[in-house]
């Protein structure tokens, strides 16, 4: 049985869709078989909420009078890249300010939607057109003429577990890492998270509709570092990170409910961002993938303690393990902490549910498919030390 | 303590805590605290990436 993406929406339209989250599924699945479910339900909605660093958003401020063509700018003291157009910028949420780490891009674009005033300094050469050199002023989100969410890479499709065989604690993206494997820390939503329930990107790919830190976005394209070609296991799950999205919203449309700013000890700032991801049920396949489990998803350990480009992994484990809080670690049972929010990834699969029942949220055939080849490349012509 | 309105449930504190004072539900997957058993080690506290978590005004086990 095939079903088309305006089926769907026709059911939308009429109110009469079936929607049910990456969880809700499985059960229904096993209860009433493959053939009654891909017939029954229309959509599963799939969510993660984590940091994401590779996040930012691209204002456009108006313009002064007299006007300025911004060369330098800074929002509440952390610097946003001006080389654009003259008041066009783009603030990344992992810019922190000089003194420190604790504020930085993704506390800013945080305060912008929370309505906050927020200072801006620019400096400027000057030009004929565009004399003004020097310039301070407030700015709120409503103010400005446009805000765009523009993440580069977010929404990995899995991702590794990171632990400490040092005898000292250390600090990183992953969060603190207690010595001699006195913790591991892991990411991703599991069994909820998008691409992990549609691993050969049958669904999500370039222009798909999506939820996006509470307002409406897209996928524009494959995210930075997008990975595929790496090792599946025997269900087609990549055993790490591999997939990754580029999305993009209107920042004045979101909610920090869904996009706040956060920061790691020792490491900087970044934004967990809440993406919700719907997927059609066209036919048994896709169904089908959208009833992984935990116990399903492999992924490898390794030591952060080594701070170089490749590390050895200590084994694999599975989400299941991982959320059960403990893992086995070289005959060591190891304490587990997640670095996402699975209750906060659960919230958004009932909001993107609610949204899609009431008529308000409608499915996208995306225009191009995401590479399922292509492999990252390394940095290595160095040049001195 | 935790502060609820800071905390997203994310879980990175409960793998930091040596006497399970903070524990994630199995189900609902939210993050709980015991002020009972919490010893005051404080080595949750810098691994909140929100600033959640707080000694509060007890600080009589400190």
């Amino acid at each position: 049985m095939e079903k088309g993406y305006e089926e769907i929406n026709e059911k939308i339209r009429k109110n009469e869709a079936v929607v049910m989250d990456a969880e809700e599924i499985i059960d229904f699945v096993e209860q009433n078989g493959v053939k009654k479910a891909v017939k029954e339900v229309d959509i599963v909605t799939t969510a993660t909420f984590g940091p994401m660093c590779s996040s930012g958003v691209f204002l456009n401020l108006g313009h002064s009078d007299p006007p300025i063509r911004i060369k330098k700018a800074y929002l509440n003291g952390v610097e946003a890249y001006a080389g654009i157009a003259a008041v066009d910028i783009y603030l990344g949420a992992t810019a922190t300010r000089d003194e420190g780490y604790s504020y930085g891009g993704a506390h800013v674009i945080q305060d912008l939607i929370d309505g906050k005033e927020v200072e801006l300094v620019a400096e400027a050469h000057g030009t004929d057109c565009y004399p003004r050199k020097k310039l301070k002023a407030t700015i709120t989100l409503e103010g400005i003429n446009q805000a765009i969410l523009f993440n580069p890479r977010n929404c990995y499709q899995n991702y590794a577990v990171a632990t400490n065989s040092s005898d000292r604690t250390i600090y990183t993206y992953m969060g603190k890492l207690l010595p001699n494997f006195g913790n591991a820390a892991y990411s991703t939503t599991g069994q909820l998270s998008p691409l992990i329930n549609d691993p050969y990107y049958e669904t999500i790919g370039v222009g798909t509709r999506i939820f996006l830190g509470g307002a409406t976005g897209y996928v524009v394209s494959e995210g930075t570092q997008h990975n595929p070609s790496i090792e599946r296991n025997m269900l087609g799950i990549p055993t790490g990170g591999a997939a990754t999205l580029a999305v993009t919203g209107n920042l004045k449309e979101m909610n920090s409910e869904y996009l706040k700013a956060c920061s790691f000890k020792n490491y900087g700032t970044s934004l967990y961002v809440g993406i919700g991801v719907p997927i059609p049920i066209l036919n048994e396949k896709i169904l089908t993938h959208t009833c992984i489990r935990n116990k399903d998803i492999i992924t490898n350990i390794y030591d952060y303690s080594i701070p170089r480009r490749s590390r050895p992994s200590l084994g694999t484990v599975n989400y299941e393990e991982l959320m059960s809080g403990w893992i086995t670690l070289n005959g060591k049972e190891v304490k587990t902490g997640c670095k996402s929010s699975y209750a906060k990834a659960k919230e958004i699969t009932k909001e993107l549910k609610k949204r899609i029942e009431k008529g308000e949220f409608f499915i996208q055939k995306p225009i191009r498919r995401l590479p399922l080849d292509g492999k990252t490349k390394p940095l290595n012509r160095i040049i001195g030390e | 303590m935790i502060d609820k309105s800071k905390c997203v449930d994310c879980g990175a504190c409960v793998s930091l805590c040596r006497t399970d004072a903070i524990i994630m539900d199995k189900k609902s997957k939210k993050i709980s605290f015991s002020e009972d058993k919490c010893i005051r080690c404080l080595v949750c506290v810098d691994g909140c990436p929100f600033g959640a978590i707080s000694i509060g005004d007890n600080n009589d086990k400190l």
